[in-house]
This record gives structure tokens, C-alpha cells and sequence, in this order.
């Protein structure tokens, strides 16, 4: 009798996985889906925005495939989000250890000002970034010239490294303290008692976070990095209104969104807009896939 | 579950399809009291009528146009620019909510009055034709699609001109006339000779090269696209070795135009011109000028030119058709609510009436007692048609971008302008680029 | 064992480090504070390191152009709602994932990372035609209801929970007669109070910075959120930035208050795992 009351629980509990998860799918259906399916099924006509749109089965997957503009602007967004994510992880990580292993005084008040930079829009951020570096009598150079550095004042924009490499800082700005918010709150979820077990064992703190506490929020981690990859990968605020959408100088900011966004909205090409959007989607997913495959491990809170 | 999701893709998928391959709908509402509703007094016509708009200049006519009519209500929304074609195209291929009169840019106004979504106003219960005599030619000719239908008119004109500083032509040209300085400045050499002497005395003759990009649009005889293909004039090829030498030579602030170092020059010790249409005047010149004002004049260039400028029309199936018109007709066809406009906001106005009134009146403090009116009025007259089509936008987004390329020196001629071919195809792939 | 200079040396490089990017973090945001106290022509023309006079003047050319508290109103009616429900839900939908076995778990989950994968620009347009046929134009629901499906809190928080509440828990929360509902109202959702508060944080800004959307479903300037005020202040020809730097300042003071609020839920290192 005990086992098959034993059972029945069980059942009754597989139905309330699905009962707490419905919600989330219900809403999804109705507001997420149909936008997605509505890129989608765009991505077989040919449409300007404002005439009926014609049907043209393959011809905009085919364009896709050979259009030179679209790989460079992948690689442009890969480049960009590389520059940052990486500064970006080890920044939070390094902050993570600092605040997690020592007494700091005022560390909520540094962890707040670091969170600052995320909350102000990013169109916001380009308009104050153009104005620090455009032109000969820009902020930066103002302040180059009067340190008499050789070569001041620069016309930065000229340079696609360095727009390119300002767009990754910029990112990075905005997104380390985030980040380092997040990896605390993992750390957090941790049960303290195995850093205390490390410490007393005679650990450094430094190795304990390395070999204990690293190892424990690979979920925390995995997120990290999943979502920052679809994010960046996605990017388009900054760059496009550092650059007013040109991408400039010479592409080297254009983004994949960017450019999905100019043969749309500016091009009036929505069908080949779609296109590249279906495009980028298989990349992330692959590079997503690529991610969490490097980052996981037997035993994993994933396996499930 | 699966059952399930498979009729939810399918109705979201009849539903998608429905939406893509369905024309714009709407009957176009005939009204048959537009004949003798044309008749009826200003106090009579009442409603409300929604205005989409992408600067707020239209938002100036209201206060004068409810005065003539008390009960019709304006409400305008202002769009942001970088966005209007955004927000609208989803409303316009809905039909749902679609405002009563909407504005376009220049660089998208083509588009706009080539879709048919702007009602012709040359039918009932509009009257244009009465109109169009007094209105600036290009003005018309922008708003009109190729079928010969007037799809769209403007409150505004935008000649062009360069605006430059009296003293330092004084100092270094010996003259400070504007039909003297103009003679100097008679083409790309002459203009180029002019800087080479301003260098010498340390000025940069242009705030950025970029704004002469404005006035060699007008210089082209051939526009972007003709019968399909791409066509480069060959003033824009010359454009391109203008703007390297004079970038090279360090005869212009090496800025963006709107930089705050652009917008700053008009204040400054050493810089002498800016090229720009009469909004330039307007919005870049007057309100900076302070220990400079008496000190500017405007003279022509090399050529005359026409650049910019903001355009509106009604919604093809608009239900306030009548008292749309009777907004648009004031502030684009009434030349007194235009002169009393311009007087209060020194705009440059579409009625040739009206900016022959306002040629009447005093010349402006910032200009030297200088009448802009005048001066732009005998400008318009010798402006060349307009050469605009639908691929404008990115056309000149592109050649920008090229331009800069080559005259920062970052690549040859021949690589710039093969990055400006490939870039046109992949905006415009139904072009035929060589 | 460190010296005692070691260790004063290792902590005046940490707090060099600290400070360093408190600087980098807080310039730009004095930059822009100082810039809503200055005229558009002063921001235009020069670089301003000190405030100016000018907030009256930005006040009243800001104004005079769009209702700013009207748009801080739109923008806290949507946000808080909304934020509401992605930690609520997102909690929810975490715990299904993490704690329970039911068919096509794998497969729903991927569906959730998936969702977030896909450009939003195009998508714009077909969000805009769902809300016309749901009638749900020109209003706050299409930008709140959505907070019940957030594919980041649940990614995140699906992760916490799996670490950090062991099925022990569950287990006796259910022999005392807990039900399902019950337990992770009054057991889960506490213990991941940090995880939940951090992504509160995360969708408040991302709602409170949400510019095409109410763009295009809004089609009355009376319902503009503030984003879509601040581009609809910049004006055609940028002669109103002193008006947008004020309306840009307004906009973020929420945003830190909001954070304030919700980091003293975010109890750090090593204390939280003594209430366990």
C-alpha cells in the first residue's frame, strides 16, 4: 500500500512541474510566438512595408548565403562581443573574489556605483561617447593636447579598430558591474559551510575560490556567458547610435542587427531584414550550443 | 499538448500570412458632401483631426489655424525622425490608426509619395491647382509621383547658401559684399584658391567639408537612378577630390557636422563659412551668434542648391479628409499664416507670396541688416529641379561614407567607390550597379 | 604567512583598483547631470565640468514639448507590474524546471533559451499586428503581461534553486503537509530571495529602458514612456539638448532607487548561509 501511495505522489508531482511551468507557456504562446513566427514567415517574401507583399519562396536564403556584407557583420558582432565579454568576465570574477573574500569597506556602495552604468539606455551612452571623441577639440583631445601626447589631437572615428574597440568598451561598462552582481548571487547560493571547510583546512583564499567556489557556480557561469553571447550577439543601440547607423567607419561597427535593421527600415526590404534575423538566430544558437557544451560537465546541475 | 501546439502554430501561421499577403485595405471614402461642403465657413467645420509629425514646427501653425477655424482640434504626435518610418509602416499596412495627415523627410519623402498613401490632392475635395502657381516649383515637384499626382506639400523651402563671416572676408578677401564674395567663390577651384588664402592667415575657411556634400547634390544633372541603374554624375566624383584636398590641406575643423565643435565655430576666431540651406540660417547660426551677430552674410557658391526640408500629405482613406485639407491648405497655402509664421520664427517659406512680402520688411541683426528673404528669393529662382528618388537614403548614406573613407586618406579613389557600388547593390539589390 | 606591509600593499592596490573604476563607472553619469544644468547652446559649444543655471530654462523647454511626469507615470505603471511578475513567475517556472520530472522537460527549456534568441527589429511589426487583433493597443498590457513569460528569469533562477535547495527541504516540507503551491511560496521563493531581487533589478531597467516597443504600440504621445520622450525631446535639428540631458537625468533617479531597494535583498557572501 505504501508504494503505490508512493507512486501516485509521484504522478501528482510530474503534473505540477507542468502546472508551474504553464503560465510561462500560455503567455509565450500568445505574445512571444507570434512575433517570432511573423520573422519567420517574412523570410519568404519580398515586402516593402507599404505594397502587398509577393511571395518568393527561397530567393532571400539564397541571397543571404552568398552576401558578403552579412559575414562581415557576423564577425564584426563576434569581434565586438569577444573584446568585451572577456575583459568583462574576468572584471566580475576578480570583483566577485575581492568583495566575497575580504572585509571592504563601503563594498555596497562600489558595488552599487559599478551597477550604475546599466541603467542609463544605451542610446543615451553613444550620444555622450560621440561627443567625448568627435572632432579635434573633443573632450579626449582637449585633454591629449594639453598633455602635449605626441600625434593630438586624433580624428578617433577615422579608425575602425578604435571605433570598434570604444563600442567594446562601452558594452563593458555597462555590463561589468551587472555581471559581478550576478556572480555574487550565485556565490551567494552556495552553502557557506563548504568555504568554511576550505579556510579552515588551510586554503588560500585565493585558491579556495579558484578550486572550490568557481567549480560550484558553473550554472551562474553558464548563464553568464549564454546570455551574453545572445545579447551581444544581438547588439545594436550603441554601435548604431554612436555611428548613427552607418556602422562606420567602413563597416567596421556594423552589426548584424544593424544591418538587418538598415535593409529593413531603411532599404524597405523586410523580407531579406527577416532573412538575416533567421540567419543570426542559427548563429547564436550554434555558438550557444558550442558554449554550453565547453562549459559543461558529467554530473552538471543540467543533466536532468 | 502536441495536438495542441500544432493548431496554435497553424492559426498563427494563417494569421501571419493573412497579415504579410493582404493589399492595404480600406474603401476610399468618397465623400459625396465634398462638393458643397467646400462652401461651408471655417467656424462650421468641426472634428478632430491626428497629426504625425517628425519635428515640431507643424505644432507652430496651431495657435493661427484655430483662430480661422475654432473647432476643429489638432493633435499632433511627435515621432522621433531616426524612427518614423518604423512606427508608421506597421500602422499603414494594418490600416488601423492611421493618423490623418503624416510628415517625410527628404530622405524618405520619395518613398512616402511613390506608395499612393498620400491622397492626390489635385482631385476632390481638394484643390491644389489653385495653389501650386504661388508655391515654389520644387516644392511641388518633390511632392509629386511619377504619375503626375501631388501627393504632398510643404509649409517650408530650403534653399541653400554660404553663410559666412563679414570680418574675416574683410581682412583676408578685401570685401565683405555678398555678390563680391560670391563672384570668388565661383567653383570648386575658385572656392579651394579662397581657402589656400584664409590658411595663410590661419583660418579654416569650411566648419566641415561634409556640408558641402549639400550643395554638389544640386550641382548633379543626372539624379541617383535613372531607368533602374546607377548613375554617378560626375559632380559627385569631383566632390570626392574636393573633400580630400580639403581635408588634406586642414581647410575645414576635421568635426562632424551637429559635433559640438561644428555647432560651436559659429563663435569662433577661425572658422569662416558654413554651407548649409536656410535652416542652417535658422537653427545653427542665429542662436550661436552673439559676439559675432552683425558679422555674417550669406552669398552664393558655386552653385545654387536646395537641400532638406520636411513634407506632409493625407492619408488616402482618411475619414477627416475636409478638415485635414483645411490645415494643410494654411499652413502650406495661406501666405499670410505663412508671412506671420516666418515672422515670429524666421523660416524660409513655401509661397512665393509670402517670402516676397517678407523680402519687404528688415534685414536680420545677425546678417548686417542683410534680408534672408531676398537673398534666398532670388536663389529659388535659379535652382535646378529636383533630382530626388526613392533610393536617396541609403544612396547618400553610402557615398558618405566613402567619401570619408578616401579623403581621410584611409583608401584610394578607385577602392572607395568600389565600396560605394557594392554597398548600394546590397541596400538596393533590384538596382543594377556596375 | 603575509607581512603586515604585504598585506597593507595588497590592500591599497585592491582599493586603487576599486576606485579606479568607481571612476570610470560614475564620470559619465556626473557628465550628464552637469550637462541638464547647462544650455543647449553651452553643451553644444563647450565642455562643461561644473553645473550650470540653465535647469529652469531645460525645465520649461521640456515641458513645453512632452509631459515628463506623464511619461514617468507610463513608465512606473508598466515597469512595476511588470518586474513584479518576472519575479514571481520566473521563480515559479524556475522551480518547475528545476525540481520536478515531467515528458519534454529538455525540450520546453530549450524553447525558453531559444525565445531569446531571435532578433527583435522585424519582430516589432508582428508584435504590433498581435496587439491590434488582441485590442491591446495603445495601452500597458502588452508591455506587462509578457512579464509572465521571461525566458532570463527563469534561465537564471532554474540554475539557484537546483543549488541551492536540496529536495530534503522539499521532502519535509511535504511530509508536515505542505502542498506544492505552499511550499514554494513559503519555503523556495524566500530562499531565493538574492537570485529573485537581482533579476527584479535586471527587468526594472530593461522595462524601465524599453524604447522601440512603446514606440510603436503607443499611438497616443499621452501614453509615451519616457524613452520614447527623451528621442521625441532631441528634436529634428538637436537644438534642444539641455531639455533631453534633464529628461535623461529624471529618468535614471528611479532606477537608482529602485536599486537601493532591491540590493538590501541581495545579502552578500558570507552571511547568507547562516539562515539556512
Amino acid at each position: 500500500m505504501e508504494t503505490a501511495h508512493r507512486r501516485k505522489r509521484r504522478m501528482d508531482r510530474g503534473v505540477w512541474g507542468y502546472l508551474f511551468v504553464l503560465p510561462f507557456f500560455v503567455v509565450f504562446l500568445i505574445f512571444g510566438l507570434y512575433p517570432i513566427l511573423y520573422t519567420l514567415f517574412l523570410s519568404f517574401y519580398k515586402w516593402d512595408g507599404l505594397a502587398p507583399a509577393s511571395a518568393v519562396g527561397l530567393q532571400n536564403f539564397a541571397r543571404l548565403v552568398t552576401d558578403k556584407t552579412f559575414y562581415l557583420s557576423v564577425f564584426n558582432t563576434f569581434r565586438i562581443w569577444v573584446v568585451n565579454f572577456i575583459p568583462q568576465m574576468l572584471s566580475a570574477l576578480l570583483l566577485s573574489a575581492i568583495f566575497t573574500f575580504n572585509k571592504i569597506r563601503g563594498m555596497k556602495f562600489f558595488r552599487a556605483a559599478y551597477y550604475l552604468p546599466n541603467l542609463i539606455t544605451a542610446a543615451s551612452v553613444g550620444l555622450l561617447f560621440n561627443l567625448f571623441f568627435n572632432g579635434d577639440k573633443s573632450l579626449v583631445n582637449h585633454i591629449l593636447v594639453a598633455l602635449n601626447i605626441p600625434g593630438a589631437p586624433f580624428s578617433f572615428f577615422n579608425s575602425g579598430a578604435f571605433t570598434s574597440g570604444l563600442v567594446s568598451y562601452i558594452q563593458w561598462w555597462m555590463w561589468f558591474g551587472y555581471t559581478t552582481v550576478i556572480i555574487m548571487a550565485g556565490i551567494t547560493a552556495v552553502d557557506t559551510a563548504v568555504y568554511d571547510a576550505a579556510l579552515v583546512d588551510g586554503a588560500t583564499k585565493w585558491q579556495t575560490y579558484c578550486r572550490i567556489t568557481l567549480p560550484l557556480i558553473r550554472p551562474t557561469l553558464i548563464y553568464m556567458t549564454i546570455t551574453s553571447i545572445i545579447g551581444g550577439m544581438q547588439l545594436f543601440d550603441v554601435p548604431a547610435t554612436l555611428t548613427n547607423t552607418a556602422g562606420d567607419p567602413r563597416k567596421a561597427t556594423l552589426t548584424t542587427a544593424m544591418y538587418l535593421y538598415n535593409q529593413g527600415f531603411k532599404s524597405h526590404n523586410y523580407g531579406y531584414a527577416a532573412v538575416i534575423s533567421v540567419g543570426l538566430l542559427l548563429i547564436i544558437a550554434l555558438l550557444s550550443a558550442l558554449a554550453f557544451m565547453a562549459m559543461q560537465r558529467k554530473g552538471g546541475a543540467y543533466d536532468d | 499538448m502536441k495536438k495542441f501546439l500544432a493548431l496554435l502554430l497553424a492559426t498563427a501561421m494563417t494569421l501571419s500570412l493573412a497579415a504579410c499577403g493582404a493589399p492595404s485595405s480600406g474603401t476610399s471614402t468618397v465623400s459625396s458632401t465634398a462638393a458643397s461642403a467646400s462652401s461651408a465657413t471655417p467656424e462650421e467645420l468641426s472634428g478632430t483631426i491626428e497629426i504625425w509629425s517628425s519635428g515640431e514646427e507643424l505644432g507652430r501653425f496651431v495657435e493661427g489655424f484655430n483662430k480661422v477655424y475654432p473647432n476643429v482640434k489638432v493633435n499632433i504626435t511627435v515621432v522621433p525622425n531616426a524612427d518614423f518610418i518604423a512606427k508608421l509602416t506597421p500602422v499603414l499596412s494594418s490600416g488601423q490608426g492611421v493618423p490623418d495627415i503624416f510628415t517625410g523627410e527628404s530622405d524618405y519623402v520619395k518613398y512616402l509619395v511613390e506608395s499612393g498613401y498620400w491622397d492626390d490632392l489635385r482631385a476632390d475635395p481638394y484643390d491644389v491647382e489653385q495653389y501650386t502657381g504661388d508655391i515654389w516649383d520644387y516644392v511641388t515637384s518633390v511632392g509629386t509621383d511619377t504619375s503626375g499626382a501631388v501627393r504632398a506639400l510643404s509649409w517650408q523651402a530650403s534653399p541653400g547658401s554660404v553663410m559666412y563671416r563679414r570680418d574675416m572676408a574683410k581682412e583676408v578677401l578685401g570685401t565683405d559684399d555678398p555678390t563680391e564674395v560670391g563672384a570668388m567663390l565661383s567653383s570648386n577651384d575658385a572656392m579651394l584658391d579662397v581657402a589656400a588664402k584664409l590658411k595663410e592667415k590661419g583660418i579654416k575657411m569650411f566648419a566641415s567639408w561634409q556640408d558641402i556634400m549639400n550643395m554638389q547634390f544640386s550641382n548633379r544633372k543626372q539624379p541617383w537612378v535613372v531607368d533602374n541603374k546607377l548613375v554617378i554624375d560626375d559632380s559627385m566624383l569631383s566632390f570626392m577630390d574636393m573633400a580630400k584636398k580639403i581635408a588634406e590641406n586642414g581647410y575645414d575643423l576635421n568635426v562632424d557636422p551637429w559635433a559640438p565643435e561644428w555647432s560651436a565655430a559659429v563663435e569662433s576666431t577661425d572658422t569662416f563659412c558654413y554651407v548649409l540651406p536656410s535652416w542652417g540660417y535658422q537653427f545653427v547660426i542665429k542662436p550661436a551668434a552673439d559676439t559675432t551677430k552683425g558679422q555674417w552674410a550669406m552669398c552664393q557658391g558655386p552653385v545654387p542648391y536646395v537641400k532638406g526640408g520636411t513634407w506632409l500629405g493625407i492619408y488616402k482613406d482618411s475619414p477627416n479628409k475636409q478638415l485635414a485639407w483645411a490645415f494643410m491648405k494654411y499652413c502650406c497655402c495661406d501666405s499670410e499664416a505663412q508671412q506671420a509664421y516666418a515672422k515670429e520664427y524666421g523660416e524660409y517659406v513655401s509661397l512665393k507670396s509670402a517670402d516676397k512680402a517678407l523680402a519687404e520688411g528688415a534685414g536680420e541683426d545677425v546678417l548686417g541688416g542683410q534680408n534672408p528673404f531676398a537673398f534666398y528669393n532670388e536663389q529659388m529662382t535659379k535652382i535646378p529641379s529636383d533630382l530626388m528618388t526613392t533610393y536617396d537614403g541609403q544612396i547618400n548614406t553610402a557615398f558618405l561614407s566613402a567619401t570619408k573613407a578616401y579623403a581621410s586618406g584611409q583608401v584610394s579613389k578607385d577602392e572607395a567607390i568600389k565600396t560605394f557600388k557594392e554597398d548600394v547593390a546590397t541596400a538596393y539589390p533590384d538596382l543594377t550597379v556596375e | 604567512m603575509m607581512t603586515k606591509s604585504k598585506q597593507y600593499a595588497g590592500k591599497a592596490l585592491i582599493y586603487l583598483f576599486l576606485a579606479l573604476l568607481l571612476a570610470l563607472s560614475i564620470v559619465p553619469f556626473y557628465l550628464v547631470i552637469v550637462n541638464a544644468t547647462h544650455s543647449s547652446f553651452d553643451i553644444v559649444t563647450r565642455l562643461n565640468l561644473l553645473p550650470g543655471k540653465s535647469v529652469a530654462d531645460n525645465y520649461a523647454t521640456m515641458q513645453s514639448h512632452v509631459n515628463i511626469w506623464r511619461g514617468f507615470a507610463n513608465s512606473l505603471l508598466i515597469a512595476v507590474p511588470y518586474t513584479a511578475f518576472t519575479g514571481y513567475f520566473g521563480a515559479l517556472t524556475a522551480f518547475g524546471f528545476a525540481k520536478y520530472r515531467f515528458r519534454g522537460k529538455k525540450i520546453l527549456f530549450a524553447l525558453v533559451l531559444f525565445s531569446m534568441m531571435i532578433p527583435a527589429q522585424v519582430g516589432i511589426i508582428g508584435f504590433y499586428q498581435l496587439n491590434l487583433k488582441l485590442h491591446l493597443l495603445n495601452s500597458y498590457l502588452p508591455f506587462i503581461l509578457p512579464g509572465i513569460a521571461n525566458a532570463t528569469a527563469v534561465f537564471f533562477l532554474r540554475g539557484i534553486i537546483a543549488q541551492s535547495i536540496p529536495d530534503s527541504m522539499l521532502e519535509a516540507a511535504r511530509l508536515e503537509g505542505c502542498s506544492e503551491i505552499g511550499t514554494f511560496n513559503r519555503i523556495v521563493l524566500p530562499c531565493v530571495m538574492p537570485g529573485v531581487a537581482t533579476m527584479c533589478i535586471f527587468n526594472f531597467v530593461a522595462s524601465w529602458n524599453n524604447y522601440m516597443g512603446p514606440l510603436i504600440i503607443m499611438s497616443d504621445s499621452k501614453m509615451y514612456t519616457l524613452p520614447v520622450m527623451i528621442a521625441a525631446i532631441k528634436g529634428l535639428y538637436l537644438s534642444n539638448y539641455g531639455a533631453m540631458y534633464l529628461a535623461i537625468a529624471i529618468s535614471v533617479v528611479p532606477i537608482i532607487v529602485v536599486y537601493s531597494i532591491f540590493s538590501r535583498y541581495i545579502i552578500n557572501g558570507l552571511t547568507a548561509g547562516a539562515e539556512k
